[in-house]
């Protein structure tokens, strides 16, 4: 079962372009999308939750059309959304079981022990009978995963889910992704680029809402092999390095400042070869360099 | 500074939302419309000046309440904005004091509020001064009538409003609460400071604790208040206005203390969340992660899991509304309080009724338009509720999550009106228990529990039940909360002002229905097809207003309309298209049926009830009656069919040419209600039929010369098709079916066509208007159902069953006035025998409580008043109970019909001791000589000739019968009206027309008049004015004739007063300023008494003008240590020539006390002041 998108626009009526002709196809497993903040990617995740009509084009999960049938998606549709709430008053056991009588799960029983076993499974059993207003972000964010399986779901949409879990937490979370991504469709949205390139099978660059680049994110780092070269500068040479060079990413290390700089062959004796990472992928993209958005004075081909 | 610039921001912000100019919008436009609909017509009546400071002051009072409702969210918005953003941490992090926040948000919300009200000066002074209205209603521009109510009235009501709906929003930390605040205040004003005030007496409390002014001002000021004051005087100078503005600024600053507790950081971080676990609660878990696997489940989506979720989403929903918003418990004060306000008013004038289930339910319903009812608050409530499950999903945010779950919109929907329903149903239980509660607290009638079911949980509960759907609709569709309420509270609005502009069909009004009734004799009678089909039909409109909503459901982050309505055409599937066209389909068949069975233009006759309805014209019109035949014979067969509720009826009317004139034409109007069949005449002519209100013609080939007879035969059918829009008439009715011959009969006499009579003292011929005033001979045989016996006036000469129906046949032994009433019902009968006249009481099984009593009363009322008035002129007497939950009797000749409410009154709870039934049964007897036999003309001062006579009779068969107490107590109570004085402005008696007058004050100058000149001599004029006027030929009498009659036999000395209680409108002013005693050497004591008595003559505007005093008063002395019910030992009359004037006298024992005018005979309202203990200088 594929999730295809094609030609997606939304524009809103404060003039924002939020997408501009996103077409990806995705098959079953896990799927990364990254992109800055303000990138598209909430928009495009709402999109594909039934939440938001596109200006134009369509998207289908297997024989389903999205757009049309709406209540068809969703029953096999299970969504994290990047911020929400509960009512503050309910348990966790009640809302969850109210959730499950929502997606469909019928029969007192079969609701009884899937709420229980999504519970114990996000470590949310001790305090199934709490107030969710009680509850801490990262619980309440457990509390969403919860249900956001229920009904064992052919499409996952997860926006920013591990934003609010600790190391632990994340590492099940993933895991637990990734098992999904066996049978379904599992589309992952994020700023975090380890989350992509811990998991992700395939992944999509998104920007001021276009995809960038559509690939895997192995490929994508051999794509990138022998292109980077790091360089240690003093705070106050870096701009001078920016001017001469296209730098596309730098950190601080130990007090110095590291600059990753693209370049086919070794830019000067300065310079030292780096193995590439998924961030060197992301931040080429994003400064233009591979991907779709490769800027025509740049002259590069990819 | 702080304070400053967070007002300064807040004033901004507000002003930059659309909400605050909507509200000044509809404001000026409800502060327009007050002035014109409301005050415009009575200035017209030249009640008072249009721009008078009354009516501006009124009309402030009357926007300002509706802005109670309308423009809550300003202060909740200022309140808890930043709580509901969530902005709160960063807001109030800031170094910047509690009380500086306090007064920039509360500050801010009230200049917008002011800003708001602003709109309504100028809505007044628009109305006052734009076109339409004539100049002569608007006097001179006074700037301190606007600048006074606006700033008395509307700046103060601003502010406490304000700082109450503030410190709600803010200690609750929800905008939507400042609404619930307003509900508050307004029933407060509209509902409990009245209840306060009139139900309770405490008069100056009411008008202390009423917020806005509808009791302080206009409920006081319009009462007590004369034409002339109401055009000078301002009211919101008065000194409780001044006083209840006070106390409502110090209550607003004491709220808005707690508000600033309110705003303390801890305060934010305990309740927004959790009351209950204050502390974030954190899991133990400490095993290493493990992997996490999905079970596995089946899910399905067939109609049981839809309706799986229908119930789950309105278990969800319900749970919120009543734990999180105390929908469970909100009602339950106004349940107790309306159980405790029965307790005090389930009485009539104070006669304890019993408490029967019918009785009490009509405490606990009400049409979900009626603006007289304190079940308003019901669909106030409602349009708070329905806001709060349209939203809540979306203001905790968990909108997120749900809105992408398998739920199709219908199930959303579905489960929260279910929710609403379930909460209004909870509602009416509660309002059902409380009427049970009193019911067995007070005892004396059994609870119908199914009836309760049938009223609350069926009629009532199917009203506000489509009104939550709107709400709920109008929420969903307009997609902003706020909004929202305001569109809401404006269909509320609307449905409640609808009559009141013309709007009156019940098509057009949503949910309404042409109104029910249900009581104990009559059962729902017809009532229950018309409301069915309508109802029927706005569950139609309801169907499609829930298929706007759920095409239109917010889904997503997207809440404008336009993206919502691309969305709708995709949710158009074919359940929906089915519901929507299904909807509309039964909207245009039922509405249409509607139109079909309900009669158009159905031209009601007015005929008066009330005296009442002469005041408005009091000009002499000189129309010359035609010259018509009088009716002198009448002879009917009437057919009631109550099951069918149809009925016909046969009838001869035998006429003779009364008039000095031949007469070439006969004109008769025709009942619009019933079917004419046919008539006839014995004399050739040629008949001109009409449909519609025209008369019909009847040209006679020759002319009926002056003293010529002619017969009519007619043939008449009653059989309504299908139900009323304009309320159901309950003429024929399985049980109790009750009509007259001015409902039904022929009108012969084109100017005696029933409709408002236009008054007169000028003149006698305009008395010949009314058809009743005719002697007839009656005969009639009446066939009804045969479990059910017929009655009409006369004797029964014989009964008979015939075809499976009973057979009545009456006959009068002496003519009666052309008024009169048939009845047929199940009736049980009582009965007693006084001389050859045989009384009877027939009444509902079960409705006999005071039977005994009353036939005593009758035949002690016949045996006083053909001692002296002359003989009773029938050989039968009867009372008839007629359905209905009043108290009202009508006497007709022989009948005197009474409602189930009279049959409730049980006096022998009612504490004061009088036995009310008794002097009622009294003064209905009365009216046999008073009102039938004697008919006076339709004119000012008629009810002093009938009513005042009748009421005054009935005092002296209390008295003589039950003895000198029984009348103190029924004076006493007769003087309930007066302990808050009523206005002095009005007619003098002779010309009264209102229900005071002729009630109460005709009846006492009468009894004083008797105490003067002995009640024997009053009998004599009485006797002679019945003499003169018993056969009822022209000129009928009139009041002018009762006083001449009463001069002849008024000694000299008391013509003055005869004067002062009949023709001019005279009240003293008596009062014992002082005695002093001093004994004498022959052991007796000579006092002297201080005596005060003034005089006014007030005229109907209420100018008030001295008149000089020449009257003789009583004075009383008591002896002392004799007890209150000892006679006193002196009581004499004695002129008193000028106001103030010392009076001296002998009595044989030492005197404690003096009265002056001690039984009270003159009129003066002030009876406090009449005694005064002696000072015996010892």
């Amino acid at each position: 079962m594929d999730l295809r998108i094609r030609d997606v626009t939304k524009t809103y009526s404060n003039g924002v372009e939020a997408l501009r002709g996103v077409s990806l196809s995705i098959s079953p497993g896990l799927y990364g999308l990254l992109g800055p903040n303000g990138a598209g990617k909430s928009s495009l995740m709402r999109t594909l939750a039934t939440l938001q009509l596109p200006d134009t084009g369509s998207i289908h999960l297997g024989d389903i059309d999205v757009v049309a049938e709406p209540d068809r998606l969703r029953r096999t549709l299970g969504y994290l959304p990047q911020e929400f709430g509960v009512y503050p008053k309910a348990s966790a056991i009640d809302l969850l079981d109210h959730f499950a009588v929502l997606k469909g799960v019928g029969g007192r029983a079969a609701r009884k022990e899937v709420v229980e076993t999504l519970l114990r499974q996000t470590n949310l059993w001790d305090v199934r009978k709490q107030k969710l207003g009680g509850f801490s972000g990262g619980m309440r964010q457990r509390f969403g995963v919860a249900v956001a399986l229920l009904g064992s779901p052919k499409l996952m949409i997860v926006d920013e889910p591990t934003a609010g879990l600790d190391p632990g937490e994340r590492v099940r979370f993933l895991n637990l992704l990734s098992e999904l991504g066996e049978t379904s469709v599992v589309f992952l949205s994020t700023h975090i680029v380890e989350d992509v390139s811990e998991l992700c099978t395939r992944m999509a660059i998104i920007d001021r809402g276009q995809i960038l680049l559509e690939t895997d994110p192995t490929s994508a780092i051999d794509g990138l092999s022998g292109k980077i070269w790091r360089r240690v500068v003093s705070k106050s040479d870096l701009p001078a390095l920016e001017q001469s060079h296209p730098v596309v990413s730098t950190k601080l290390l130990g007090g110095r400042t590291v600059a990753h700089v693209y370049a086919d062959t070794r830019p000067g004796p300065d310079f030292e070869a780096s193995a590439p990472d998924l961030e060197d992928v992301y931040f080429c993209t994003m400064a233009g360099h591979i991907g779709n958005g490769v800027r025509e004075e740049a002259g590069v081909a990819p | 500074m702080k304070a400053r610039e967070i007002l300064r921001f807040n004033l901004l912000y507000q002003g930059r939302r659309i909400t605050p100019w909507l509200y000044s919008a509809v404001l000026g436009l409800i502060a327009f419309g007050a002035v014109r609909s409301n005050f415009l017509p009575d200035a017209r009546r030249e009640l008072f000046l249009l721009n008078s400071p009354y009516v501006i002051a009124a009309a402030t009072v009357l926007s300002c309440l509706l802005w109670l409702l309308l423009g809550a969210s300003v202060a909740g918005n200022a309140a808890a904005r930043d709580m509901q953003s969530r902005m709160y941490p960063l807001m109030y992090s800031a170094p910047v004091k509690r009380s500086e926040h306090l007064w920039g948000r509360f500050g801010a919300a009230f200049l917008v509020n002011a800003m708001v009200l602003g709109a309504v000066p100028l809505g007044i002074l628009l109305a006052i001064y734009a076109p339409g209205v004539e100049a002569e209603y608007v006097g001179p521009f006074r700037p301190l009538a606007h600048l006074s109510a606006y700033g008395l009235i509307a700046l103060p009501t601003a502010f406490a409003a304000t700082a109450v709906q503030f410190t709600l929003a803010c200690l609750g930390r929800r905008a939507a609460l400042s609404y619930l605040a307003s509900v508050v205040l307004f029933m407060t004003a509209y509902v409990i400071a009245a209840g306060v005030a009139v139900g309770l007496q405490m008069r100056v409390l009411g008008r202390l604790i009423d917020p806005v002014g509808v009791v302080t001002i206009i409920g006081y000021f319009s009462d007590f208040w004369t034409p002339d004051q109401k055009n000078t005087l301002l009211p919101a100078f008065d000194g409780i206005v001044l006083l209840n503005r006070a106390v409502w600024v110090g209550l607003a600053l004491l709220a808005l203390t707690v508000a600033r507790r309110g705003l303390e950081p801890a305060a934010m971080y305990r309740s927004a969340r959790s009351r209950r676990r204050a502390a974030p609660v954190e899991t133990t878990v400490t095993e290493a992660p493990r992997a996490i696997t999905v079970p596995e489940v089946d899910t399905s989506f067939g109609f049981a899991t839809r309706l799986r979720q229908t119930l789950a989403t309105a278990r969800r929903s319900f749970r919120t509304v009543v734990r999180g918003r105390g929908g469970a418990v909100l009602l339950l004060p106004i349940a107790a309080a309306t159980a405790l306000y029965m307790v005090w008013n389930l009485d009539f004038m104070g006669v304890p009724l019993v408490p029967r289930t019918d009785l009490v339910l009509t405490f606990l319903t009400a049409s979900l338009g009626d603006p007289r009812s304190a079940w308003m608050i019901i669909p106030l409530l409602t349009v708070f509720f329905a806001g709060e499950l349209v939203w809540r999903d979306r203001e905790v945010g968990q909108s997120a999550i749900s809105d992408a779950a398998p739920v199709t919109e219908w199930t959303l929907f579905a489960g929260k009106l279910i929710a609403l329903a379930c909460l209004l149903a909870l509602w009416m239980s509660q309002l059902a228990i409380a009427g049970i509660v009193v019911q067995t607290g007070i005892g004396g009638a059994p609870v119908e529990l199914d009836l309760y079911l049938k009223v609350l949980l069926g009629i009532q509960l199917t009203d506000y039940v489509l009104f939550g759907l709107l709400a709920l609709a109008t929420h969903v569709i307009l997609g902003d909360k706020y909004v929202a309420y305001l569109v809401t509270l404006l269909a509320y609005g609307a449905i409640v002002l609808a009559p009141a502009v013309g709007i009156d069909h019940n098509l057009l009004v949503f949910a309404s229905d042409p109104g029910w009734s249900y009581t104990d004799m009559r059962g729902f009678g017809s009532s229950m097809s018309g409301w069915a089909w309508f109802k029927l039909y706005w569950v139609a409109w309801a169907a499609l207003l829930a298929v706007a909503a759920r095409i239109l459901w917010v889904r997503g982050p997207e809440t404008r309309l336009r993206p919502r309505l691309d969305r709708a055409a995709l949710r158009m599937t074919r359940v929906t298209r089915f519901a929507g066209g299904g909807a509309l389909g039964l909207i245009v068949a039922v509405g249409a049926f509607i139109l079909y069975a309900t009669p158009f233009a159905d031209a009601r006759w007015v005929v008066p009830d009330a005296v009442e309805e002469v005041v408005e014209a009091t000009e002499v019109e000189a129309v010359a009656p035609d010259a018509h035949p009088w009716l002198t014979a009448t002879t009917l067969r009437v057919e009631i069919y109550p099951d069918s509720r149809e009925a016909t009826i046969d009838g001869t009317y035998s006429m003779v040419n009364a008039s000095g004139a031949p007469i070439d034409a006969i004109h008769l109007t025709m009942a619009p209600g019933v079917e004419t069949l046919g008539v006839s005449f014995d004399r050739e002519g040629e008949l001109q039929e009409t449909d519609g209100s025209e008369p019909w013609s009847y040209a006679l080939t020759a002319p009926l010369s002056p003293g010529d007879s002619i017969t009519m035969d007619f043939e008449i059918r009653y059989a309504p098709r299908g139900f009323d829009d304009r309320g159901v008439d309950y003429w024929v009715v399985p049980n109790g079916s009750y009509f007259t011959n001015l409902d039904w009969l022929p009108v012969v006499g084109e100017s005696r066509r029933p409709q408002p009579p236009i008054a007169s003292d000028e003149g006698a011929p305009l008395q010949q208007w009314r058809p009743d005033v005719d002697r007839v001979a009656f005969h009639a045989v009446v066939g009804t159902a045969q479990d059910q016996t017929a009655i009409a006036p006369g004797v029964l000469r014989r009964s008979w069953e015939e075809d499976g129906r009973r057979y009545f046949e009456y006959v009068t032994d002496a003519p009666i006035v052309n008024e009169y009433a048939f009845f047929s019902a199940d009736y049980e009968v009582s009965e007693a025998a006084w001389n050859d006249v045989l009384i009877q009481f027939y009444h509902q099984r079960g409705h006999g409580r005071n039977v005994e009593g009353m036939l005593e009363a009758a035949q002690a009322s016949l045996d006083r008043y053909s001692e002296w008035f002359g003989p009773y002129q029938h050989k039968v007497l009867r009372f008839v109970e007629r359905p209905g939950l009043g108290v009202g009797l009508h006497a007709d000749a022989v009948n005197i019909g009474f409602e189930e409410g009279f049959a409730l009154m049980d006096p022998s709870r009612d504490l004061r001791g009088l036995d009310l039934p008794y002097s009622v049964v009294a003064h209905e007897i009365a009216h046999q000589w008073w009102g039938t036999d004697l008919r006076p003309a339709f004119l000012p001062g008629a009810p002093v000739l009938s009513e005042s006579i009748a009421q005054y009779a009935a005092m002296r068969v209390v008295e003589s019968a039950l003895g000198e107490p029984a009348l103190e107590r029924l004076r006493s109570f007769m003087r309930t009206e007066t302990q808050v004085p009523p206005l002095r402005a009005g007619p003098p008696l002779f010309r009264a027309f209102g229900w005071f007058d002729a009630y109460r004050k005709g009846p006492f100058a009468l009894y004083a008049l008797g105490e003067y000149i002995g009640h024997d001599a009053v009998d004599r004029a009485l006797q002679r004015l019945l003499e003169e006027h018993r056969n009822g030929t022209p000129p009928l009498p009139t009041s002018r004739d009762l006083i001449q009659a009463l001069r002849a036999e008024t000694p000299q000395e008391f013509q003055p007063l005869l004067l002062d209680l009949f023709v001019g409108n005279t009240f003293w002013d008596i009062e014992a300023t002082g005695a002093s005693s001093t004994e004498t050497e022959t052991g007796e004591w000579r006092v002297s008494v201080d005596v005060r008595v003034a005089k006014v003559v007030a005229d109907q505007d209420g100018v008030e003008s001295e008149v000089p005093t020449e009257d003789w008063v009583e004075v009383a002395v008591y002896a002392a240590g004799a007890s209150a019910s000892d006679p006193p030992q002196y009581l004499e009359r004695h002129y008193v020539g000028e106001v103030e004037q010392t009076i001296d006298l002998v009595v044989p024992m030492r005197p404690s006390r003096v009265g002056v005018d001690p039984r009270f005979l003159l009129i003066d309202w002030d009876i406090d002041d009449n005694h005064v203990d002696v000072d015996t200088g010892s």
